[in-house]
């Protein structure tokens, strides 16, 4: 009774902590090791694929835990089930095709070795590294306006309405000069300007206002390996 | 679509798509800044974000205004005002309203319970729902020929116990006419009272209390032979007593007085008088046995006393002639000293010339004067009281 009120607890703080949830998760990782191993033919290792879906399963769960609907470790338990039942389901399509990357005969060369390959692997380890450096200035950028990359991810939108309000006014700040330097200047994203310009919902900016000023942040210090990213959403 | 590895942490990773979406993805040892193809994407529950409405009180106000508001209109037509108990073996109980539609529907014992799995009472009358679960037990062979069903009512108006349960027996009655003969027992239940209690019927739906009887037919004479008449109280009369003669007395045609018979009922077939106790003046008195016709014999095994029986046959009109031979039927008296031949079965000769002899006289018939000795074979004859009046002798 008293190790369930600690994870009740616990888990409660790792609802607004995320990294209280990372180590609640890595506390419990022989716990996500055992339940992924009942529903596989064989022992879970950390490079199985089913490994990676029962933590972002119990992650699930943390999120969504109510301690009215009974014990934590119970519905966590029923989420990884799911979850994995589901990735094998999907992967099932994929049993009758041979993979490039198993082994030709008695060698140890495999098939990827026989196939001919256009991609140049340097070049993408070097535009790899350059993105991996924006984003971390990104990072940094955000953390002065006092938010981080998992809000910008909960801020998201989700809809496609909303996604296109929020893209009507980020292109409208992108081309008005004078709403970059209201933002550079106050550390905040000018709403009545954007909604007076773009006429976009101002309740719709106002649900999505951190997401709007990441993007505009990207935007306003030229992040262009993240921008040719999301060339997507910059371009009209 | 392609997607870039923003943020990796131990159980997710964060990856953004082409157009800008930022999402929680399973981590498959991504690095920051690797560009994915294959996603898991993680399903995030809605509780994890709430969204707070202001004024959200006032909605919630209003609706539980409106539901109480609007709460009588949906709990007083199932408030409960009174219970029907319907006992087979199986007993249930069931609730109805103002309107005797059924609200509530409960097994008292077990095989009660069993009787209403899966039976629905909804918007059904209670007449209707007592008729269906009687059918259910006899099909579930808890009610069989013979058998009862009691009703009782458990009300605080008298009118409407006595109103429903007569609806519910006469339906029931009415729906059992066909099926079996079973008996309804309605009571109340406050004061233990019947308020109706009526015998099934078999097959031809009678529900009067003699099913033998035609109730076009007024002839009482059917209660004598109803069958369910009950016939213990009788007693069968004793040899020595018989019915009276309607005169009555000693000296009545029957020769004695015979006693009336034990039972109190009449047992004379023409009779109507329903109160009567016993016809004295039958006219055919019981006899004992069907050959001799004397009503003095009290021989059993007497096949018929001669005389009185040869008198009895003589088919003289006036019953004048005591000469049994004589068949004259006009004859106003045989003299016996003068032909004594006749009553031997010869034909006399008389002064009349005929065969009969003199039949003038007169002298009034006695017939139990005249007795006849089986033993002697003689005939005795008594001095008769008026001795006869000699013919005078024509002189030659």
């Amino acid at each position: 009774m008293h190790n369930e009120h600690q994870i009740t607890k616990s888990v409660y703080e790792a609802k607004s902590d995320s990294v209280k949830a990372d180590d609640l998760i890595s506390a419990y990782l022989p716990f996500i090791r055992s339940e992924a191993a009942k529903h596989m033919a064989r022992n879970c290792t950390e490079q199985d694929d089913e490994y990676s879906i029962a933590m972002v399963a119990f992650y699930e769960a943390i999120m969504g835990y109510d301690k009215s609907r009974g014990a934590f470790l119970n519905y966590a338990a029923m989420l990884i089930k799911s979850r994995i039942l589901d990735y094998n389901r999907k992967e099932a399509r994929h049993k009758g095709i041979i993979s490039i990357y198993s082994k030709e005969g008695d060698g140890e060369q495999t098939l990827a070795d026989t196939l001919a390959d256009s991609n140049d692997y340097f070049e993408q380890t070097v535009n790899r590294e350059s993105v991996a450096n924006e984003i971390k200035e990104f990072a940094v950028v955000l953390s002065e306006y006092g938010i981080c990359f998992s809000d910008v991810a909960d801020n998201c939108p989700k809809q496609s309405r909303s996604v296109e309000r929020c893209k009507s006014a980020i292109h409208y700040a992108v081309k008005t000069p004078k709403v970059l330097d209201d933002l550079k200047r106050t550390k905040r994203v000018p709403l009545a300007e954007i909604v007076n310009g773009s006429g976009a919902d101002r309740k719709t900016l106002e649900r999505h206002r951190k997401y709007i000023l990441a993007m505009l942040l990207i935007e306003l210090n030229g992040y262009g390996a993240i921008r040719s990213c999301l060339h997507g959403l910059f371009e009209e | 679509m392609k997607y870039i590895v923003i943020e990796c942490h131990p159980a997710y990773a964060i990856v953004s798509d082409e157009n800008g979406r930022f999402i929680r993805v399973a981590n498959f040892h991504y690095k920051v800044g690797d560009t994915v193809s294959n996603v898991v994407e993680m399903n995030m529950p809605a509780d994890a974000s709430p969204k707070k409405r202001k004024f959200g009180w006032i909605y919630a106000v209003a609706a539980a205004c409106l539901i109480l508001a609007m709460l009588p209109a949906f709990i007083l037509p199932n408030v409960m005002y009174a219970s029907v108990y319907m006992k087979i073996n199986p007993e249930v109980r069931i609730d109805v309203n103002r309107k005797d539609i059924v609200v509530g529907l409960s097994g008292v014992n077990d095989d009660g319970i069993v009787l209403i799995n899966g039976y629905s009472f909804k918007n059904k009358d209670v007449d209707t729902v007592v008729d269906e679960l009687v059918i259910r037990a006899i099909d579930m062979e808890y009610l069989k020929d013979g058998g009862t069903v009691a009703i009782s009512l458990d009300g605080d108006d008298d009118e409407w116990v006595n109103n429903t349960g007569g609806k519910i027996d006469q339906k029931l009655c009415d729906k059992l006419s066909d099926k079996m003969s079973v008996n309804v027992e309605v009571k109340n239940k406050k004061n233990d009272q019947s308020v109706k209690h009526h015998g099934g019927s078999g097959n031809n739906g009678d529900m009067h209390k003699d099913e033998h009887e035609d109730p076009d037919d007024d002839d009482d004479d059917d209660d004598y032979l109803d069958l369910d008449y009950d016939q213990s109280n009788l007693v069968t009369p004793d040899e020595s007593s018989k019915p009276q003669k309607p005169n009555g007395g000693e000296n009545s045609g029957f020769g004695g007085q015979y006693g009336k018979p034990e039972s109190p009922e009449c047992m004379n077939p023409d009779c109507d008088d329903e109160d009567c106790d016993g016809c004295g003046g039958w006219d055919e008195p019981p006899r004992e046995h069907p050959e001799c016709m004397n009503p003095d014999c009290d021989d059993e095994d007497c096949d018929g006393c001669d005389d009185w029986d040869d008198w009895h046959e003589a088919p003289h009109k006036d019953q004048r002639c005591m000469n049994p031979n004589c068949y004259d039927p006009e004859c106003k008296g045989c003299d016996p000293e003068q032909y004594p031949s006749d009553f031997s079965g010869e034909q006399p000769s008389g002064p009349s010339g005929n065969g009969y002899g003199a039949h003038n006289y007169e002298y009034p018939r006695q017939p139990n004067s005249h007795i006849h000795d089986e033993e002697s074979e003689t005939e005795l004859q008594h001095p008769h009281p008026n001795p006869p009046v000699e013919a005078p002798i024509p002189q030659q």
